[in-house]
């Protein structure tokens, strides 16, 4: 039986009382539940202090760059479907640099579970806005408070055709964990934007204030698999909605490829000898 | 009698100039005939001037010719562009649907090609076919070989139909008022094919066992992305378009890194985005194949015309050191086999590989008499694929600096590809020590590149060993030069020309041999600054000197000889 310990690497370092503390051992103790093994996973990153996980979780992982861990991970989820692909990245990751990724990753249906720590802030390079900075926000590149709307990371999954769409907060590692092992169990793209405190740069979003400006909707009735109450949801809440907003059943990206390409790249026999490659020559020079 | 004809077909893009200059290319190619198209066209899809040209020898030819022998056109303004690069014993032939032209000063034809198609079939869209008819006439072409290319290249049979008529319409005009040739003997041979750099890489990806694409549709790439996306499901693999380049190269990378063989192909514009992730494939050591079609820069340039300005670009892009190899091919065929052997390179190095063309290469189509598949071997490096017993170190520190790659699932293999600096399992690792054993093991491999380059890819010299003019050239060149040297050493033997077919390990040493002996050294090149020569002069402390063009057109055989004889 594995269990949570074959995923620890080495201990997490953040600051203390960092909302990615409990996001971790949300995904490993989710990872167990599934009954994934270490080797099944490769867990891909981009940039930010979100993106040191790979260096705290063992599996296969790929720490890449700004903003393009979720290309990457279209690229390993291709090459070989079995593998359990998870992303855990930030909101400057994903909202910000890598926004366009984001977009069409979720369009797209792809098998990826994406990890999204949101603590509104850019906390790796010292305390910058973030596209989900609340309006206002001061921090040093913006001193006068910010004049830009925030994104909201749900709305926009939604809005692109998400399949799997929930919010988390760090404040509750019980149903974080559910949420994610909702997502690794899901068919296709599936989003975790996680409410994650950065208690050195963002003085606004404490936990304290999370706790008192969320609404669990697994608390209010919410119906999770209509598409238009959970933009009703999200649009019209007074409070930010926390739990699994919209979930649906399609065929991932993947499973459409593999279908039409008879088999799973991987396999593919590439000696020459297996290969007509005569047939390919004469129709690519059309002869 | 030595066949070498340059023919060229101008009018407004939707003119149909293209079509029936490709019918003829395949023409020539089904008698035998060695052929090379040049394409000179706007970034439109209709009404701009465009020109076709074809060129038919019966010796392998890889450059265009110095003057016009036949010219097909749509439009005044055509023969009156091009009339001042055609032979004085060139033909015209020109739709006089409008207007006759006085004084073309060469023999010469107004037809009304318009009209005729008008009249005849309903259509202006069959004067191109009628123009065909006539200049396969002129030519002497054997009526059976252009029905059997007008037959192989119209699928839809009401098309077909007509364009077969269009054909017999021209031809019988021909008969009547044109005087015949007869230039092109019966079929000299046969076999072979017809095939743009574009397709041969895409041809030399699959065969090499590359079965992942990601690609964004940039000019003059776009082809290999759609012949990929066409083929590749059949070897069953995955060809995709992309969001960006960004994506792209980041696809790649990541089912590179999952164990397949991974291919992405840009422009300059494209290459420009990627520049950051060719750095982590460096860092996190996974191989990629990138093939970089050149076109005119800066900025957007003119998307469809040929340069060879991101020469130094593709050489030393990318933040920070790490090692690269860049193959240089210098025609359709080299691109097929160089395509096909940078996968087996980019896994034994472990690295990013590029095959730097340019728009000549990539989008006109040059004989390709064999494709010799036993040539073509699969050698996958220091990959991993079943379990691993013992301590896993990806990036094991080793003699070479190249270490054994493992794939997820395989057991005991875990590690992480990190594109901050990292110790030998691939974790994030500041310390110093650790950072310049790192740096080194990285950079050690590109001297085993060099040795398996030296070997794969020898440099070759052409002409006269000990000849007092030197040339060096890559890529597009190659063809020019080879002329030019020839023509040079008609009399007396005074010139070689050195082809660089990879640039990166640069060949120093080849170099400084080549030019040893030298007087003059000329390195030929399609940008302004002359970056080629500049590298050399880096690698030689050699000064050399310079020709350029940077018009977005072909250097014609004459341009160099100009200036050799000059100077």
């Amino acid at each position: 039986m594995v269990d949570e310990r074959e995923f620890i690497l080495k201990n997490p370092v953040w600051c203390p009382g960092c909302g990615h503390y409990a996001v971790l051992t949300a995904l490993r103790r989710a990872v167990v539940r599934v009954g994934l093994k270490p080797e099944e996973i490769v867990l891909v990153t981009g940039i930010g202090c979100s993106s040191r996980f790979t260096d705290f979780f063992r599996s296969y992982g790929f720490h890449g760059i700004h903003g393009r861990a979720l290309p990457a991970a279209v690229g390993i989820k291709l090459a070989n479907p079995r593998l359990k692909v998870i992303v855990a990245n930030g909101d400057g990751d994903t909202y910000a640099i890598g926004m366009n990724h984001f977009i069409q990753t979720a369009r797209r249906n792809i098998g990826i579970t994406h990890i999204v720590m949101n603590n509104q802030v850019y906390g790796l390079t010292k305390g910058q806005y973030s596209p989900t900075s609340a309006r206002g926000f001061i921090s040093s590149t913006s001193p006068r408070g910010t004049i830009e709307k925030p994104i909201d990371g749900a709305l926009l999954a939604l809005s692109a055709g998400a399949t799997y769409v929930a919010r988390g907060f760090s404040g509750n590692i019980d149903q974080l964990t559910r949420l994610i092992e909702g997502g690794l169990r899901h068919r296709g793209y599936a989003l975790i934007d996680v409410l994650s405190p950065c208690v050195t740069f963002n003085k606004l979003n404490t936990y304290e204030w999370f706790r008192r400006n969320i609404v669990d909707v697994e608390q209010i009735n919410h119906n999770p698999s209509s598409r238009l109450e959970a933009f009703k949801m999200l649009l019209t809440s007074s409070k930010i909605p926390v739990g699994l907003i919209y979930w649906s059943e399609e065929e991932a990206f993947e499973e459409l490829i593999i279908n039409s390409i008879g088999g799973i790249p991987i396999d593919a026999n590439i000696s020459l000898e297996e290969n007509n490659y005569e047939r390919l020559i004469r129709d690519v020079a059309n002869v | 009698m030595s066949l070498d004809l340059f023919i060229t077909i101008g009018g407004r893009a939707g003119d149909g100039s293209f079509l029936i200059g490709d019918i003829l290319a395949r023409i020539f190619r089904l008698t035998g005939y060695n052929v090379l198209t040049y394409r000179d066209f706007p970034s439109n899809i209709r009404g701009l001037p465009t020109y076709y040209s074809v060129r038919v020898s019966d010796k392998p030819i890889y450059a265009i010719k110095d003057f016009i022998d036949y010219l097909v056109a749509f439009e005044f303004e055509a023969v009156e562009y091009l009339k001042r690069y055609c032979s004085s014993s060139a033909v015209v032939i020109y739709d006089n649907s409008i207007r006759d032209i006085r004084d073309v000063g060469i023999e010469s034809y107004g037809i009304p090609f318009k009209k005729m198609s008008i009249n005849n079939l309903g259509s202006e869209l069959f004067k191109n076919t009628i123009a065909l008819g006539v200049l396969t006439y002129i030519l002497g072409i054997d009526e059976k070989h252009v029905l059997n290319v007008l037959m192989k290249t119209f699928m839809n049979r009401e098309i077909m139909d007509k364009n077969i008529r269009a054909y017999k319409i021209g031809r019988e005009y021909a008969v009547e008022n044109v005087k015949i040739r007869r230039e092109i003997g019966g079929a000299i041979g046969g076999g072979g094919f017809l095939l743009s750099g574009n397709e041969a890489i895409a041809i030399g990806a699959i065969v090499a066992g590359c079965r992942f694409y990601a690609g964004y549709p940039i000019t003059p790439a776009t082809e290999i992305m759609e012949l990929l996306i066409m083929h590749m499901p059949k070897y069953q693999g995955i060809a995709i378009q992309a969001e960006d380049e960004i994506a792209a190269i980041n696809m790649a990378i990541g089912a590179s890194y999952a164990g397949l063989r991974a291919m992405t192909a840009t422009s300059g514009p494209g290459f420009s985005l990627m520049t950051e992730s060719l750095s982590l494939a460096g860092m996190v050591e996974l191989p990629v194949v990138i093939i970089y079609v050149q076109r005119v820069g800066p900025s957007t340039g003119i998307a469809t015309k040929m340069e060879q300005s991101d020469t130094l670009q593709a050489l030393f892009s990318g933040h920070g050191e790490f090692p690269r190899i860049i193959l240089t091919p210098g025609t359709v065929e080299e691109a097929f086999y160089m395509t096909a052997e940078a996968f087996n390179l980019a896994e034994k190095i472990q690295c990013p590989v590029i095959v730097l063309i340019d728009q000549f290469i990539a989008q006109n189509r040059e004989t390709v008499n064999t494709i010799d598949l036993s040539r073509i071997r699969i050698d996958r490096g220091k990959l991993i694929t079943s379990e691993v017993v013992g301590d896993y170190k990806r990036y094991e520190v080793t003699d070479d600096g190249i270490s054994p790659r493992a794939i997820p699932p395989v057991k005991g293999g875990i590690y992480l590809a990190n594109s901050n600096e990292h110790d030998e399992k691939g974790y994030t690792a500041e310390d110093p020590w650790i950072r310049k054993i790192m740096v080194d093991k990285r950079l050690r491999k590109l001297e085993v590149a060099r040795k398996i380059l030296e070997e794969a890819f020898p440099h070759k010299i052409y002409g006269c060993r000990d000849g007092k003019i030197a040339f060096i050239g890559y890529g597009s060149v190659h063809g020019v030069i080879l002329e030019v040297v020839e023509r040079l050493n008609v009399k007396e033997p005074k010139a070689k020309y050195l082809q660089l077919r990879y640039l990166w390990p640069f060949p120093s040493e080849n170099v400084n041999k080549f030019i040893h002996n030298a007087d003059r050294i000329y390195v030929v090149e399609h940008n302004a600054q002359g970056q080629l020569s500049e590298l050399v002069k880096w690698a030689t402390g050699i000064s050399v000197s310079k020709i350029l063009k940077y018009d977005g057109r072909a250097f014609r055989p004459l341009d160099i000889m100009k200036v050799v004889e000059d100077g």
